[in-house]
């Protein structure tokens, strides 16, 4: 039971970064490496916020999730925009330039250190055979409430609709006179916002540290394969599940091992079920 | 003797039948038609007989063999060999690697024989026969242009090459007249023709139906995945059903 | 001056040693097309391997043969050989973005592996104080500088082994189905069989490149083996131009000396830190400006393999 806890949280935390990702993957039609430095950068800004300038958490965290959207957008348009027309390669290299430059700047500015938050939720609730703290209810909360209001977001208001459209569609949208810059910003937005709450709520549940980005974005590509690269909610899915099958493994094997387990997961998938877990649609071989 | 023989084949994707119970038989030397309109399943059947995606049911028999379910290489080995609607080839290399790509064997290419440099003989034969074919098509000039850089009629013809230096015993073109300008479908005719007199069996299918009933001596019209009538070109012109379903719409 | 001196000496080994790590990574990814996000771990499964059976001063590892070197290199290429056929029988089943990711975990489960198995590896404590070739003829300082000769012969044996790959038949089938794998294999072509044997063939490659590396660093620990060997190498290859012959070498050197020579000033122990972190933005900006206004890279395919068909006429 407890490990179900341990395996929601990091799940709900996964599911936040990799859905992000994953609508990246979607409507830009590259993966973006720098992703998980977004995360990082959540972490340090909400650490900051609340250490420094002593604000609640929850509005540190908002704080934290509006400034990174934003920062996300900026650098969509000054690092990405430009090599559009240079192919994906030039994209995915240009976003691991991006997630080296983010990471040294992180290490230059906050240095190599391991922070932690203050201990912002302390009540904790003991059951018979398990305990919660408070901090991680919140957690799970705060991702459930996030999820279903991306998804009010993506499914009732018509930039919502225009972003799915693009997800599944991408050259159809462009025909159809969706207007692609907008729904290409607020995708940014919208991911890089995800990433950076994601990334407050491992700082709280964690710690908060330069390597934190490369290690997660390790387990959001393997959360966003097994999604099946393309859907949203397949996504969305395979992260909890993926977050469970680490916490729960622990019960056989040492913790670890946990990232090996994760991969072996995902490799299994791949050679299986190349198309993903949650994927309706066949892959087709090109010919 | 027939060469290719397909027998009730079916492929389904899904639900989808794209291929149904289709069977004819190619005889060796000459040349056969396959025409219909978009969606009728003429790439459908063309995948399934060179390995791309095995047949739902059925089977294809190639030079006397069974070839149901092969690997497309496995097929091509064989001495099948197809070209695609999209004729890019190898667009990173040039006009000649990629004629040299396709008269290569495998012992020659493999890592071992460039580790070892043991292909020159293998290179010397190919090179001879890659400069015949260059300049039988008139292509010599642009040997060392890289084919991302050739005009689409040059690709296309480069396409053609390609494929011949493997040295099939029978063709199979996906539509080789589409793109190209119609001036030059007169010589692409002939060099069809002029395959076939060289011994290649060619199985062609198009949608310019001057141009294939020109060239065929056996015509096929597919319609929804089926084979709804086989003749001769003056046959299938006169064939009333062939004329309303697919003639008549095209006028 | 000396210090100078001897830092340029270590700043040139490492550029070739990862001369070298680009240059086979330009065969697997630039001309065959796989691309490989998970090179690191053959260099880690080489790394450990040669580790394992050449070092004599820790015997609380299982096994410690103490063999020579040049068995410890054989026994690393072959041992990275054996791993890259078992991963990549099904890694090679998936394509584009889904090869990408399965390397890049593939060669994450290699680290936690060794993180892992102390009986072996001796987790994260590692080896140290690793013996160099050639120690006892030539000690302290002329060690490095016969280190830097060693590793840039090397460079100069592996570019004459990708040169001559380069001009072969095989090289042109790889440069040919790597853009068009169908009509590769509507000609005959195994095109699985040869991208596994690439493959392989590689990672004995990369596991015979590690020894060299860990005669430069002298130890061996799991964290070395993070995706930074990979992205680096990377890195060097498409500033240096992917698919060309010298640019892995041009992209190599370029790139070390621009991010090592950032640790060239000196100051107080935090001073230290700020440049050591300034090393992965000059990196970073580097490889986002050649991405931008250089996307085919410093050297390039095309030049490379110009005029093919005059080759070897006579």
């Amino acid at each position: 039971m407890q490990n179900i806890i341990f395996g929601l949280v990091s799940g709900s935390i996964l599911a936040l970064a990799a859905v992000g990702f994953s609508m990246i993957r979607q409507t830009e039609g590259f993966i973006n490496i720098a992703h998980g430095q977004m995360l990082t950068v959540g972490a340090f800004l909400g650490f900051i916020f609340v250490n420094s300038l002593g604000l609640n958490v929850f509005v540190a965290g908002l704080l934290a999730m509006v400034a990174v959207g934003f920062l996300g957008v900026i650098l969509s348009v000054i690092v990405f925009e430009p090599v559009v027309g240079n192919g994906a390669l030039a994209q995915l290299f240009t976003s691991i330039g991006l997630a080296y430059v983010l990471y040294g700047l992180i290490r230059v500015i906050f240095g190599a250190k391991v922070q932690f938050y203050p201990n912002l939720f302390g009540r904790r609730f003991d059951f018979a055979t398990f305990n919660v703290t408070m901090g991680e209810l919140v957690i799970i909360g705060l991702a459930g409430l996030s999820t279903l209001g991306l998804h009010l977001f993506l499914t009732r208001t018509r930039l919502g609709t225009w972003i799915r459209a693009t997800a599944s569609n991408p050259e159809l949208a462009r025909l159809r006179g969706i207007p692609v810059r907008r729904v290409s910003m607020s995708v940014w937005f919208v991911a890089s916002a995800l990433a950076g709450l994601a990334g407050v709520m491992l700082g709280v549940i964690g710690n908060v540290n330069s390597e934190l980005g490369w290690s997660q974005i390790l387990m959001v590509l393997a959360a966003a394969v097994l999604g099946g690269l393309g859907s949203i909610y397949g996504v969305l899915a395979s992260g909890l599940l993926l977050g469970l099958v680490m916490d729960l493994s622990a019960l056989i094997i040492p913790s670890t091992w946990r990232l090996v387990v994760a991969f072996v997961v995902l490799v299994m998938v791949l050679v299986f079920r190349p198309q993903g877990l949650f994927a309706r649609a066949e892959r087709k071989e090109a010919a | 003797m027939s060469l290719l023989e397909i027998a009730d084949v079916t492929k389904a994707f899904g639900g989808l039948v794209a291929v149904r119970e289709v069977s004819m038989s190619v005889e060796e030397g000459s040349i056969v038609a396959v025409i219909g309109p978009n969606g009728a399943g003429k790439t459908s059947l063309f995948n399934v007989v060179t390995g791309f995606g095995s047949p739902t049911s059925g089977t294809i028999r190639f030079d006397g063999e069974d070839v149901s379910g092969l690997e497309p290489w496995q097929v091509a080995r064989r001495g099948l060999v197809r070209t695609f609607q999209t004729p890019v080839g190898f667009p990173a290399l040039s006009v000649w690697e990629n004629l040299m790509v396709a008269g290569t064997n495998p012992e020659a290419e493999s890592l071992l024989a460039a580790l070892r440099r043991t292909w020159g003989a293998s290179e010397r034969e190919v090179r001879g026969r890659a400069r015949q074919l260059l300049e039988d098509l008139r292509l010599w000039d642009a040997r060392d242009s890289i084919i991302s850089d050739l005009p689409p009629g040059d690709v296309k013809l480069t396409d053609f090459a390609r494929q011949l230096m493997f040295e099939p015993k029978m063709l199979l073109l996906d539509e080789p007249a589409s793109g190209v300008d119609p001036s030059a479908i007169g010589r692409l005719a002939g060099l069809i023709r002029q395959v076939r007199d060289q011994g290649v069996t060619v199985l062609v299918i198009d949608h310019n139906i001057g141009f294939v009933l020109g060239i065929a001596d056996i015509v096929h019209v597919m319609a929804l995945g089926e084979i709804i009538a086989s003749g001769t070109p003056e046959a299938i012109i006169h064939d009333p059903q062939v004329v309303e379903i697919y003639l008549g719409r095209a006028r | 001056m000396t210090g100078l001196l001897l830092f340029f000496v270590g700043v040139l080994t490492l550029a070739g040693i990862y001369a070298i790590l680009a240059m086979i990574l330009n065969l697997e990814a630039g001309w065959a097309g796989m691309w490989d996000l998970g090179l690191v771990g053959s260099v880690a499964v080489g790394a450990y391997t040669y580790t394992i059976l050449t070092q004599t001063k820790f015997d609380d590892v299982v096994i410690h043969p103490e063999l020579p070197i040049w068995i410890g290199m054989l026994g690393a290429a072959v041992a990275a050989a054996v791993f890259a056929s078992v991963i990549g029988l099904p890694t090679l089943r998936v394509r584009g973005e889904y090869f990408l990711i399965t390397t890049l975990a593939f060669a994450e489960v290699i680290r936690q592996v060794a993180v892992n198995t102390q009986s072996l590896t001796r987790g994260t404590i590692g080896f140290s104080e690793l013996a160099r070739p050639l120690e006892s003829v030539f000690p302290g300082t002329a060690n490095r500088i016969v280190l830097l000769v060693i590793v840039w012969l090397g460079v100069a044996l592996v570019y004459l082994l990708m040169r001559r790959i380069a001009h072969s038949p095989y090289g042109r089938l790889l440069r040919g189905f790597r853009d068009n794998d169908p009509v590769a294999r509507s000609l005959g072509k195994a095109t699985n069989h040869h991208r596994l044997q690439t493959y392989v063939f590689a990672a004995a490659l990369y596991g015979l490149t590690a020894p060299m590396y860990l005669w430069y660093l002298r130890s061996v620990t799991p964290h070395l083996f993070a995706p930074d060997i990979t992205f680096v190498t990377w890195t060097a290859l498409v500033i240096g131009g992917i698919a060309s012959k010298r640019g892995p070498v041009i992209g190599a050197v370029v790139l070390l000396v621009l991010t090592e020579s950032v640790s060239l000033a000196q100051g107080s122990a935090n001073l230290a830190v700020i440049l050591a972190s300034m090393r992965f933005v000059v990196l970073g900006l580097l490889l986002i400006l050649v991405m931008r206004f250089r996307p085919n890279g410093l050297a390039n395919e095309r030049s490379a393999f110009a005029s093919a068909s005059q080759r070897g006429e006579s």
